[in-house]
């Protein structure tokens, strides 16, 4: 079979890079048409040599030559037809030796690779090492980003026509606000006077949903999601037993409760009990008959785990008599389905005309607004959320680290190549083929990348786990850490990695210089060589320094967000909120007096709890900041009409000792005492912008202002008293908005009282005599939830966390592999010049000028790195800017540290080889070569 | 001399048992199984060349290019060992059957 394509690798020695790819696809494609026509010919051939050897014996048996000619073709039948059969079988004999033949190549190869592996084992370790660091947080990133981006929650049918309802309203002068919540008539407006959707749903979200299942001591506080009857199919969803709920359900009046379970509750609790269809099930006290159960990891439209879902309008009636129609209130989420071919600029269009058609809420700037429908991961502010914008920076780092572990292991794949130039220039000369030769060397990178894609799973199931379980706890991750999908991308980015990395150095290192080659030794590794290294080196310092500027500015946002003053102390003092059985079942007087006897238990929690020793102070409000809000009409003489600084004015009532309690600075005048209560002097305290913005001359204290719930009402003046500091009302990159106190009791058409406490030391050690104090005072409480303020208030600080972690965690992981890079190319170089090193020494140079030398072209190095990669960050830092916290993408003494770490590490790094460089002995260098 | 058609799947035997001591080409094949069965097969040439090439891709042969003895060009065809087992098997069978096929045709009429 030699013989058929053995004089194959005449022409593809010559020409450049690119050169040397053309020629060899023409060749494949020419050896493959050769063997085709070998075949044929070859048959063609026998069959001849048969007709002529029958036509001699039948010549010799006394045939005339013509009529044996005729005869031998008679008898070897039909002609065309043998012809065809025998081609057929003749090709594919071919085709079968062809792939045993490559079988048994590549089977040497990779024989030959692992040997070679295992004779080098730190080098394969290394390479190894690094490209699981790299292909493992590509995986784990993908992973990650792909439920965050591309997947989205889990069940949603066709998410990319899946759409949330978003309130955008442009306030001259103060910019743009964008919110997702609005009332029940919005939902409805949008569901019946629209014609962009295949449907508009509503839901409760969910991380202000929590409710209470079962009784006593098993009772337990679990997320509720409220949803219309219509959210299932506008998501389309299937439940996993049973159904979900129906319109007629999702009912005030005279609905039965029902309930549908979560399936990791139905699984924790009910121990997936098959038959729980039809049982009865306990919510804040009250029965509800489950009906289904969701499908597994099923999170409705966000993320967040959701245990039980509860038709949504039973819950609603409790709130307010008019919530169905009233523009005021707004706690719901509307999400909708495009229709196919709408686009979201018409159907944005569509809603909006229907809005504001439909709305008479009394605003003019909620009348003037207009609606923009957003994909999901958009987030509350009309914007893509920055989690989603964050996680899309992760795959860039990812890709950066898996970029830097590349240009890595070519480093090393060439310093090996050099090491093994005189195997190879003699293997070619022994006649090789060179595509035989770049194929073993392909096999070999390709093994390394399989080998390393198969511990970056490990890297990758670590870093996932991590993710998921420190930084991204919120989210219900129900596949495993690596699903097929990570599989696949894992296996696809190892294959590319393993092309990559082996091309350069298998195209490089079979190009015969034969003779050279030969007779050099090891000293010589060529120029070109070099140079393709340090660049290499240098790529990596520069990546290096572009994760870690990313990191510092994230660990830099971190802290200031850490920092920020919130005006109040939200880790120093515990919200405490009793959860009561539902009273909607009373009739309405009953309703009253209970709901007077609740607010009478918790003043005298508030007084017990002030007696207990180890209590600082108690307070009470309405509208605690990271909680709820309240706006109201606002009236002040002198001013038309209340301008709106951030946002209109908000409002909160707080007792006595509030502000010593949350730990805000009264500025100027007085707090609230336990002498402001109803029927006392209607007094406030503004806030310093309020203060600021309404009495500009510094003369707030003492001025009047009208408040109330209706426009009608506001006739009291309430007296300003005192000045507090400015406090974050909801988020913590909000601008400061004007907000204004009112006393405890002298607050009208608000309700949903807070109990406040602050204990003297760590406030979780509170919370079992808080809770001992309501049990003994009222046994009909269903379950007291106390947590710290700072619990609203950390999921906000996630994004910067995620991007200090996750940056710092590359960015380090990236220096280290820079370092080692930098080391062997150093090293390397050392090798390479012990003849130079040598002749300097042994012409009188002093150690330290060998050092000096080493380290000279490491420092060069690094600082390149340093400057390409300082440019890069100033490139990107347009980009990451929105992310970061008070903090500017240019950071000084950011873009300073990481310079001076790398220089210290790439300092570090060539030390070593300095150091041996110095020790150098000449005559031993000498004598070697 | 009225000459028989090959039972379906024998012919392969035949040539195996043609290669069982020595290499030949094609020619020599057909030359040989002429001779054993005194022609008495009815054999086209083209048949051994198609039972030459399915056994080669079956591996039970494998055939080199060679040169005869009057110079000629020739593809030579050689029994594998898979081709030896192959024959030792289909030939037991073989006889097997005929002799069963023969018993069964030649037995007398059971005389009471």
């Amino acid at each position: 079979m030699a013989a058929l394509f053995g004089d194959g690798d005449d022409d593809s020695h010559r020409g450049s890079e690119v050169g040397v790819i053309r020629p060899r696809i023409k060749q494949f494609f020419r050896i493959a048409l050769r063997r085709d026509d070998i075949v044929v010919r070859n048959v063609d051939d026998e069959i001849r040599a048969h007709l002529d050897m029958r036509t001699e014996q039948l010549v010799r048996e006394g045939l005339t030559p013509e009529r044996a000619r005729e005869e031998a073709i008679r008898r070897f039948g039909s002609m065309d037809d043998a012809r065809r059969d025998l081609q057929q079988h003749a090709h594919q004999r071919e085709r079968t030796m062809q792939l045993r033949e490559w079988l048994d190549a590549l089977r040497q190869d990779i024989r030959y690779a692992a040997r070679g592996l295992r004779r080098e084992p730190l080098f394969a370790g290394f390479v190894i090492a690094t490209l699981a660091l790299g292909i493992g947080a590509n995986a784990a990133m993908f992973g990650v980003v792909d439920r965050m981006l591309l997947r989205g929650p889990e069940h949603i049918t066709d998410a990319s026509r899946l759409m949330r309802v978003y309130l955008h309203e442009r306030v001259p002068g103060q910019g743009e606000f964008a919110t997702p919540t609005f009332g029940y008539v919005m939902y409805s407006t949008l569901k019946n006077n629209t014609h962009s959707f295949d449907g508009v749903a509503a839901y409760v979200a969910t991380p202000h949903g929590q409710t209470v299942l079962g009784h006593g001591t098993d009772a337990q506080l679990i997320q509720q999601g409220q949803a219309t009857a219509d959210l299932f199919p506008v998501l389309g969803v299937k439940p996993a037993l049973g159904r979900f709920f129906s319109p007629d359900e999702d009912n005030v009046v005279g609905a039965e409760r029902v309930a549908v379970l979560g399936y990791g509750l139905w699984q924790r609790v009910y121990a997936g009990d098959p038959n729980i269809l039809g049982k009865t099930i306990l919510l804040r006290d009250i029965p509800y008959a489950v009906v289904g159960v969701a499908p597994k990891g099923f999170t409705g439209p966000q993320l967040n785990r959701v245990d039980v879902w509860v038709p949504m309008s039973l819950h609603v009636s409790l709130q307010t008599p008019d919530w169905s129609h009233t523009w005021s209130a707004q706690w719901l989420m509307v999400v909708s389905r495009l229709k196919p071919g709408v686009t979201r600029t018409q159907a944005a269009e569509d809603a909006t005309a229907a809005y504001r058609h439909a709305y008479t809420g009394g605003d003019k700037d909620d009348a003037g607004a207009d609606l923009l429908v957003a994909p999901l991961t958009f987030s509350e502010d009309g914007k893509e959320s920055t989690e989603v914008t964050v996680s899309r920076w992760f795959v860039g780092v990812a890709f950066v680290v898996l970029l830097i572990a590349c240009s890595n292991v070519v480093n090393l794949l060439l310093a090996r190549a050099v090491r093994r130039r005189r195997e190879v220039a003699v293997r070619l000369a022994l006649g090789a083929a060179r595509r035989r030769l770049v194929q073993l060397l392909l096999t070999e990178s390709l093994m390394l990348a399989a080998l390393g894609g198969a511990a970056g799973l490990a890297v990758a199931w670590v870093t996932a786990t991590l993710m998921r379980t420190v930084l991204l706890n919120n989210v219900e991750w129900t596949s495993s850490a690596i699903d097929a999908r990570v599989l696949v991308v894992s296996a696809a980015i190892a294959l590319g990695v393993g092309v990559i990395t082996g091309l350069v150095p298998a195209l490089r290192s079979s190009r015969p210089d034969l003779t050279s080659s030969l007779k050099s030794g090891v000293r010589e590794g060529g120029a070109h060589g070099t140079r393709l290294r340090a660049a290499l080196t240098v790529a990596q310092a520069a990546l290096s320094i572009v994760l870690l500027v990313g990191a510092g500015l994230f660990v830099r946002s971190l802290t200031n967000v850490r920092g920020l003053d919130l005006g109040m102390q939200p880790a120093r003092f515990l919200v405490v909120s009793p959860r009561w059985p539902s009273i909607s079942s009373l009739d309405s007087a009953r309703q009253v007096t209970e709901r007077a006897r609740r607010e009478n238990v918790l003043a005298q929690v508030l007084d017990k709890t002030r007696q207990l020793p180890g209590i600082e102070r108690a307070a009470m409000t309405i509208g605690l900041p990271f909680r709820s809000g309240y706006q109201q009409f606002l009236r002040v003489p002198g001013w038309d009409s209340i301008p709106k600084v951030g946002g209109a004015a908000s409002v909160s009532a707080a007792s006595g000792d509030y502000f010593e309690t949350v730990g805000t600075r009264v500025l100027n005048g007085r707090a609230f005492t336990s002498a402001d209560h109803a029927g006392t002097e209607p007094v406030t305290v503004v806030s310093e912008l309020m203060a600021k913005t309404l009495w500009p001359k510094g003369d707030a204290i003492g001025q009047c202002l009208f408040t109330g719930p209706k426009k009608d009402s506001l006739n009291i003046c309430s007296r300003v008293v005192g000045v507090a500091a400015d406090v974050h009302r909801f988020r913590l990159n909000e601008k400061a908005s004007m907000h204004y106190y009112v006393p405890f009791g002298q607050e009208r058409g608000m309700g949903g009282t807070d109990l406040l406490v602050r204990p003297r030391n760590d406030p979780q050690a509170a919370i079992p005599e808080i809770r001992k104090l309501f049990q003994q005072l009222d046994p009909t409480i269903v379950y007291v939830d106390a947590n710290t303020l700072q619990d609203e208030v950390d999921p906000q600080v996630r994004p910067w966390r995620l991007g200090a972690s996750v940056f710092g965690l590359m960015g380090i992981l990236a220096l280290l592999v820079a370092a080692v890079g930098l080391y062997s190319v150093m090293s390397y170089l050392v090798a390479q010049r012990t003849h130079e090193l040598g002749v300097r020494i042994a012409l009188g140079a002093s150690g330290g000028n060998i050092l000096s030398l080493v380290l000279k072209s490491s420092v060069g190095m690094a600082l390149l790195g340093i400057v390409i990669g300082l440019a890069m960050t100033l490139v990107a830092g347009r980009f990451i800017q929105p992310l970061l916290f008070n903090t500017s993408s240019r950071d000084s003494s950011v873009l300073g540290g990481v310079a001076l770490a790398m220089l210290a590490v790439a300092l570090l790094a060539s030390a070593l080889p300095a150091l041996r460089a110095r020790g150098t002995d000449p005559m031993e260098a000498l004598r070697t070569e | 001399m009225a000459s028989l058609p090959v039972v379906k799947g024998t012919l392969d035997v035949l040539v195996l048992r043609a290669l069982q001591w020595a290499p030949m080409h094609g020619f020599e094949i057909t030359s040989w199984l002429e001779e054993r069965s005194a022609n008495a097969l009815e054999v086209e040439d083209s048949a051994v060349y198609q039972a030459l090439y399915r056994m080669e891709e079956r591996e039970l042969i494998a055939a080199e290019w060679g040169v005869t003895e009057n110079q000629r060009q020739a593809r030579y065809y050689k029994i594998t060992p898979q081709g030896r087992a192959h024959l030792k098997a289909q030939t037991a069978q073989w006889l097997r059957y005929s002799e069963t096929v023969t018993t069964i045709l030649t037995a007398a009429p059971k005389s009471a």
